[in-house]
């Protein structure tokens, strides 16, 4: 976290040192620093899957599933061509159908019509 | 920061001066692939590489390509842009020392072997002064391969902290 935060301060402008240190928060459970970095990626890149994706894990973790939907359903739509051997497109998928045999069933159901 | 209507109007206005600047045009695509709209953004970058009058210009689209492809994980496809992009700057350009500085992006689609024949190509080119670059560089391959002896010995006196927390170690030639 040390190093993540001195890089930032060098870079910026850096987006992918935000999403580590989000991660960082993300394992600690310190989810309100953790919202705060992802706040800044989703208000440059609203659509990047990447970013959605780690959204979506934050909410997971944080037990709220049914925001968690929401973000990786961006991150598929834009990962639904990606090569199949793509780990963070099958990450994304597998937790989504986690997700879908879970209890928030009608909701993705909703997405899934849309 | 994701003011993307904004940056809509500026580049805009900045072809209507300059209609074929592929540079304006290229960064107009950009905004609609940070938007989400990447199917027309990789038809509309065909579009633009197919009005090309030059090799510079034909990079900066290629790189964008790239970078489009790599979002949609696509990796193969953007593999094939860098690739492409790589090889037109290798035939083209005067500048070893520029090109060097792509070279540890081969491992990064997992061709460490392409990225080890290329520093030992460029390295020749190098002149004392920018051959330092060369250790950094062997620094962000021993990184990206996570090549931990390696890193904590650190190459040609250059250390991973020394680079990545004193930027810049030596003076751009």
């Amino acid at each position: 976290m040390l190093s993540y935060t001195q890089q930032i301060m060098l870079e910026p402008t850096n987006s992918v040192v935000h999403m580590q240190i989000a991660k960082c928060y993300r394992q600690w459970n310190k989810f309100k620093p953790a919202f705060h970095h992802m706040n800044i990626l989703k208000k440059r890149y609203p659509f990047h899957p990447l970013f959605n994706f780690e959204m979506a894990q934050l909410f997971v973790d944080k037990q709220d599933k049914m925001e968690a939907v929401d973000y990786l359903v961006i991150a598929l739509s834009a990962w639904q061509n990606a090569d199949q051997e793509f780990q963070p497109a099958l990450a994304a998928r597998e937790l989504y159908i986690q997700l879908l045999e879970g209890e928030i069933q009608p909701r993705i159901s909703q997405h899934l019509e849309s | 920061m994701g003011d993307y209507s904004t940056a809509r109007r500026e580049y805009e206005k900045a072809l209507v001066f300059n209609p074929k600047n592929v540079f304006i045009n290229t960064r107009q695509i950009d905004i609609e692939v940070l938007s989400g709209n990447y199917t027309t953004s990789k038809q509309q970058y065909n579009i633009l590489l197919s009005n090309c009058t030059n090799w510079r210009d034909t990079l900066l689209v290629f790189r964008s390509q790239q970078w489009v492809h790599k979002i949609l994980g696509q990796i193969h496809q953007s593999f094939r842009f860098f690739n492409d992009a790589f090889q037109l700057e290798f035939r083209h350009s005067s500048s070893s020392f520029l090109l060097l500085r792509r070279v540890h992006e081969f491992v990064e689609y997992v061709h460490s072997d392409s990225a080890f024949y290329y520093l030992e190509v460029l390295a020749h080119d190098l002149n004392p002064h920018q051959s330092q670059w060369l250790a950094v560089e062997k620094l962000k391959i021993a990184l990206e391969l996570d090549d931990q002896p390696q890193i904590e010995k650190g190459i040609d006196g250059i250390s991973a902290t020394n680079y990545f927390y004193k930027k810049a170690p030596f003076p751009l030639a």
